[in-house]
């Protein structure tokens, strides 16, 4: 089942991390620049390995985009698949929809038996930090397979131009 | 990809999806298609019983029928 590695304090099992809180992956550049369409489009997504979670874990998104351009509305959402690719995804959230330049956002999920839940999807806020009557959503997150977390952009303008400058997934477990 | 339709749902990727809500058309070539398993963004990428669709309403009305 792989060698267990202790190097300077840090800690690999089977080659994942073992650190809790741990960066399973992390971009700070920026993704790829939408402009010249109105359809929701793909500017970065972020690759949660097979096996990163075993049983049950927390897994935390955070995002920034930025929008240059004032003539169009703006939508950042986050969604899930088993492929780097937006057709057959499953929306995990909707960070912002409105008139801004600057949209960023962070989502905490819990994964529990080959399930991801969270804050209703319905909620376009940029914070799931909340008190609701809603009860949370609940989607299938197979742990022993890749999972992609994809972020997509969507203008209301397409004279506009957006882009994911940073994002990262971390885990907690 | 091709989606079979099924009662009241349709079968994707060897998943079976039930319908649980309007779909709602982001854009014109996408929609979000509410189901028992989550809101799952369907495109024109996609054949509907291996029939090509280039209008996303007529694509709409080919998943729910």
């Amino acid at each position: 089942m792989g060698v267990d590695v202790n190097i300077t304090g840090d800690y690999l099992k089977n080659g994942i991390s073992a650190i809790n809180p741990s960066v399973i992956a992390l971009s700070a550049a920026n993704g790829t620049v939408v402009t010249g369409t109105t359809a929701e489009t793909i500017s970065r997504s972020l690759l949660v390995p097979a096996n990163t979670f075993s049983t049950n874990g927390m897994l935390e998104i955070f995002m920034r985009t930025s929008k240059t351009g004032t003539l169009g509305a703006l939508t950042t959402r986050i969604y899930r698949n088993s492929s780097a690719s937006l057709t057959g995804a499953t929306l995990l959230g909707n960070i912002g929809s409105g008139s801004n330049l600057f949209q960023q956002g962070i989502r905490t999920f819990r994964i529990n038996s080959n399930s991801i839940t969270g804050i209703q999807t319905s909620s376009v806020i940029q914070s799931d930090y909340q008190a609701l009557n809603n009860a949370p959503f609940s989607t299938t997150f197979t742990t022993s397979v890749d999972n992609f977390i994809i972020f997509a952009v969507q203008l209301g303008n397409a004279s506009d131009s957006a882009v994911i400058e940073m994002a990262r997934l971390v885990k907690y477990v | 990809m091709n989606i079979t339709t099924i009662q009241n749902g349709f079968n994707f990727n060897n998943a079976d999806y039930l319908f649980e809500g309007e779909i709602e058309v982001i854009s014109e070539s996408q929609c979000h298609v509410p189901t028992n398993n989550g809101i799952i963004l369907l495109d024109l990428t996609c054949t509907i019983n291996d029939v090509d669709y280039t209008d996303i309403n007529l694509f709409v009305e080919a998943l729910k029928s």
